[in-house]
């Protein structure tokens, strides 16, 4: 018992934070500041990413829980780490501007934590249904903060438009699920492992495709992507960025669980459509950013690129496929969290058009030039941390004989310059219209902050790969 | 002799490091600014000079002042060799001095830059360190790395601070060069993977290791294609240079300078290190296209040159047909022509960095561009009128000028060339094609020197036509200087081009 609430530790304590920050929440009486909270909430995730950190060594060799419901591992852990870190970096960038437009803070704050707690079970689900069971925890909070600022008619739209395409790709899931149990007869993943050694069946691989069209959704992958740029415009822009984020790590992590582990051993057809939807999303998505003037929903299109390459990684089924997704997404997680949380400090309440971003390198030059690197890195310019992520994976593609998507994505790359560069050119070239300076609290530019040293540290990869390294064998067995 | 263990990364850092301290002054302090640029252009200028000293006087040859730092071991449990290793032979050695000399220059002439001051050297020396990490990187990926970091600042450069078309320009300069380092890093991916190496040794991106491994002769073929286009479009090949004209027309004047004069030389660098120092078979079958191509450069580019209104992009395109020049040098592949191929890198660096120079000066003061709006300047601007001459004697190779001393040996090499496989009077035949064009370069500069410093002069007109002042000295007399110094007395970098050859030419 002891032992088992040990290896559980991360997960209960986010679940206690959640409910801590509702706490202290209701104890400040209504109509005060609620600046501190944000703060708090960066706090705690601090806190709890230092217990997570403490029990790396612990978790090696990796350890099944409840008969193999779920997993503690070191890819677990990272994971984990990925999504504290997103709320964390988070909640403290969104102080200012929760503070100031939402009227219900603390649940938001709490929100942030349930979510990051679904996304946690998904990390480090052993069963089908485990997973399910954190994609719907994480799911269900993301619906309520898509459209927490109720009182815009754009949140409230995309919060419904995300609740029904999400939910049916919950049903595509759970159907799935139902399919492989059929054939298989069981959910967990090491069940699955010995079913994937006999002959093939038809229910398993029908199964696995509905799974991976249900996780592709999650991720924003093409052709399952329609729903993202309309719920990244409507929804606050603090949220977009979590959304945009750990979200779709969180989706990553299922994919690697589910493709890289059994299922993707049972059903070998999955490597096709996998490269198939890494081509569509780095090819559409890059296209699709072109045209766009809001700048939200050209980072929604980026962001589908971004799933493309992050693809690009998965359909490589090795420990160096792995490896390679694991640390494009941990450097994404910085890269566009950072850039949506800029967003967020520049949005004028209802419209973020990038013709706003005109002499931004003149109202705030701190500010412009931390957007100009966190969109080159976005780009895979190197030597910042995008271009290593970007490397990585088609290092692994090309080592698994996916030549061709190494090809694709490398002249994506350079049509996603083109947008990138707009952004800048509006910011360093436009002239500057009349506008007042942006002034930036002090949580948010520490948030921004922390993702450029990152984005920047990266520059140097080699201390995240080792790390890494460890996390990548463990779907190996 | 003594010299810094880190010297090279100094020379490199320096730039970036300042970029960093400037971005800390107060946007309002120019003077700090400014001289905060003139400090790593002398730390650079002096340090560079001091190398080249030491590796003549201690008569050295191939790669020296070694550092390496390994950056990426393995990924996962793969081996994969990426490090941090700059060392520099006489040729980089050369091309980091004229590097350092053109920003020392640029610098100074970027003095009367007011608008976003910061900003713009900011980038200027961000673009520099690329420069400078390209010339000196032994490993092949850093070699990317710093070329990347040497094209990006451009499109802000151009973007904010050049005229005329600027956007367009920026923009179809940035997504030019981008394609083509693409190409490159398809091509130097290959070059990893493909490498057979003997045995025991692990893959690795260490050039030196590379040049000495075998690849297979159909890969060569293929991948010197790659480099050939990767490096070609930033080296201005023919069909792919239109970017270069409009890129310099609309670039501010240290940037023009920047840009003609050294980052074009970064393509045909590295073509000569990498793809002729790596993939000699490659580069043997394809001579007969990067001869030709370069011949139409010569000619074509002197040819477009002659029926520009524009002064800027006389000088554009007198530099397309003069990068064509080494391009010919390096197709001939030989000790003379490559010799003559580097040579014309310094020099032309020099010369159309003094153009550059030149004519932003012009243009502040006379306010057009038109050559045909100008006339009789001489008068005003006697020194201004000197050093264009001088820059327009070395740009159609007159004895005594470095112009001359390079072009002929690349001529000359390129008569002696003997390539396997190809037809004896191929080379000959090259040869007398970029000759000829000599008489069109000599006809359009000519031209210019008539129209803008002699003739009638338009008293109402120009009535404030001043001449040089202070700093803006400094370019005309260094690089003018220069042009004559290396005309009359050329050994000293010939000697130190041609002893680090040996392992390019196999």
């Amino acid at each position: 018992m002891a032992e088992t609430l040990r290896q559980l530790r991360p997960e209960l304590l986010t679940l206690g934070a959640a409910l801590l920050v509702i706490l202290v929440d209701l104890i400040q009486p209504r109509g005060q500041s609620r600046r501190w909270l944000g703060w708090f909430s960066g706090l705690l995730a601090a806190a709890l990413l230092a217990v997570l950190v403490s029990d790396w060594r612990l978790v090696s060799p990796p350890q099944e829980l409840w008969g193999g419901v779920m997993r503690v591992d070191h890819l677990g852990v990272i994971f984990k780490a990925i999504f504290l870190l997103g709320v964390g970096v988070c909640a403290i960038g969104s102080a200012e501007f929760a503070a100031t437009r939402f009227r219900n803070v603390g649940e938001y704050y709490a929100l942030l934590f349930f979510s990051a707690l679904g996304m946690m079970l998904m990390a480090s689900a052993g069963d089908l249904l485990t997973l399910y069971l954190g994609l719907e925890i994480a799911t269900l909070s993301l619906y309520v903060l898509v459209a927490f600022a109720k009182d815009r008619p754009r949140s409230a739209e995309a919060g419904l438009k995300y609740v029904v395409l999400g939910a049916t790709s919950s049903a595509v899931y759970i159907y799935g699920a139902s399919l492989i149990y059929g054939s298989a007869g069981t959910t967990l993943f090491s069940g699955l492992m010995e079913a994937a050694r006999g002959p093939a069946q038809a229910g398993l691989m029908v199964g696995a495709m509905m799974v991976l069209a249900a996780l592709s959704f999650k991720v924003a992958a093409v052709p399952f992507h329609m729903w993202a740029p309309d719920v990244y415009q409507g929804a606050p822009s603090t949220v977009t960025a979590f959304l945009s984020t750990a979200s779709k790590a969180a989706g990553f992590a299922a994919l690697l669980r589910v493709f890289h582990g059994p299922i993707g051993r049972a059903a070998p057809e999955w490597l096709v459509v996998v490269a198939v939807l890494a081509a569509l999303s780095m090819i559409v998505g890059n296209l699709l950013a072109i045209p766009q003037r809001d700048i939200k929903r050209m980072l929604a299109y980026s962001g589908i690129a971004q799933a493309g390459y992050a693809l690009v990684g998965l359909a490589s089924p090795t420990p160096l496929g792995t490896l390679a997704t694991t640390f494009f997404l941990f450097q994404y997680l910085f890269t566009n969290l950072g850039a949506f949380l800029i967003v967020s400090l520049l949005g004028r309440g209802h419209e973020d058009e990038i013709v706003d971003y005109n002499g931004l390198s003149r109202r705030n030059p701190v500010l412009a030039f931390a957007l100009l690197l966190l969109l080159l890195s976005l780009g895979g310019i190197p030597p910042l941390s995008g271009f290593w992520g970007k490397l990585f994976v088609f290092w692994a593609a090309a080592d698994s004989g996916q030549y061709g998507l190494v090809f694709i994505g490398v002249l994506a790359s350079v049509v996603s310059l083109y947008y990138y560069l707009m952004v800048a050119r509006a910011m360093y070239i436009e002239p500057v219209e009349d506008r007042p300076a942006v002034r930036v609290a002090p949580a948010a530019a520490l948030a921004v902050l922390i993702c450029v040293v990152i984005v920047i540290g990266l520059v140097y990869p080699a201390p995240l790969l080792k790390v890494a390294e460890s996390a990548a064998t463990v779907l190996f067995y | 002799m003594l010299y810094p263990t880190h010297a090279l990364s100094i020379i490199v850092l320096t730039p970036m490091a300042t970029a960093i301290a400037i971005m800390l002054v107060p946007r309002r302090n120019l003077l700090a600014v400014r001289l905060l640029g003139a400090l790593a252009g002398t730390v650079t200028l002096s340090l560079s000079a001091y190398l080249c000293y030491v590796y003549i006087v201690a008569g050295l040859h191939g790669p020296q002042f070694a550092v390496r730092i390994p950056w990426v071991t393995r990924l996962g449990s793969h081996p994969v060799n990426i490090s941090y290793s700059l060392a520099a032979d006489g040729v980089s050695l050369s091309l980091v001095l004229l590097t350092s000399l053109v920003i020392f220059c640029g610098v100074f002439a970027s003095w009367t830059v007011t608008h976003r001051t910061k900003e713009f050297y900011t980038l200027l020396l961000l673009l520099v360190t690329g420069v400078f990490g390209v010339f000196v990187a032994h490993d092949l990926f850093f070699f990317f790395l710093f070329y990347e970091i040497a094209v990006l600042p451009m499109y802000l450069l151009i973007g904010i601070w050049g005229t005329g078309a600027k956007e367009y320009s920026a923009m179809k300069l940035t997504l030019y060069l981008l394609v083509g380092s693409a190409f490159m890093l398809v091509g130097m991916l290959g070059m990893y993977f493909a490498a057979g190496l003997p045995a025991g040794v692990a893959r690795t991106f260490d050039l030196a290791t590379l040049s000495q491994a075998h690849y297979d002769p159909t890969f060569q073929k293929i991948a010197f294609f790659l480099l050939y286009i990767g490096f070609g479009i930033l080296a201005g090949i023919w069909p792919l240079h239109t970017w270069s004209p409009d890129g310099h027309a609309s670039a501010p004047t240290a940037v023009s300078m920047l840009h003609a004069g050294v980052l074009m030389k970064l393509g045909a660098y590295g073509l000569l290190r990498v793809g002729y120092g790596a993939l000699p078979i490659g580069a043997h079958s394809w001579s007969w296209l990067v001869g030709g191509i370069a011949v139409i450069n010569i000619v074509y580019g002197a040819y477009v040159a002659m029926g520009q209104k524009d002064l800027k992009y006389v000088i554009a395109y007198s530099s397309v047909s003069h990068m064509g020049v080494v391009m010919l040098g390096l197709a001939a592949y030989n000790e003379i022509a490559f010799t003559g191929s580097v040579l014309q890198m310094f020099s032309h660096g020099i010369m159309t960095g003094l153009f550059f120079a030149l004519v932003g000066l012009v243009y502040e003061k006379a306010h057009t561009r038109d050559i045909y709006a100008m006339g009789g300047f001489a008068r005003r601007m006697p020194g201004i009128a000197v050093a264009f001459t001088i820059g327009g004697l070395a740009s159609f190779g007159l004895p005594g000028t470095s112009g001359f001393v390079a072009e002929l040996l690349v001529f000359l090499g390129t008569f002696r060339a003997k390539l396997a496989g190809l037809p004896s009077f191929l080379f000959p035949l090259y040869a007398v094609g970029a000759v000829v064009a000599i008489v069109i370069t000599a006809t359009y500069v000519l031209r210019l020197l008539q129209l803008i410093f002699h003739g009638h002069f338009d008293e109402r007109r120009y009535a404030d036509l001043t001449t040089a002042r202070t700093t803006e000295w400094v370019a005309l007399v260094v690089l003018g200087g220069l042009l004559i110094v290396i005309g009359v007395y050329p050994t000293w970098l010939t000697d130190l081009i041609q002893g680090s050859l040996g392992p390019l030419l196999r």
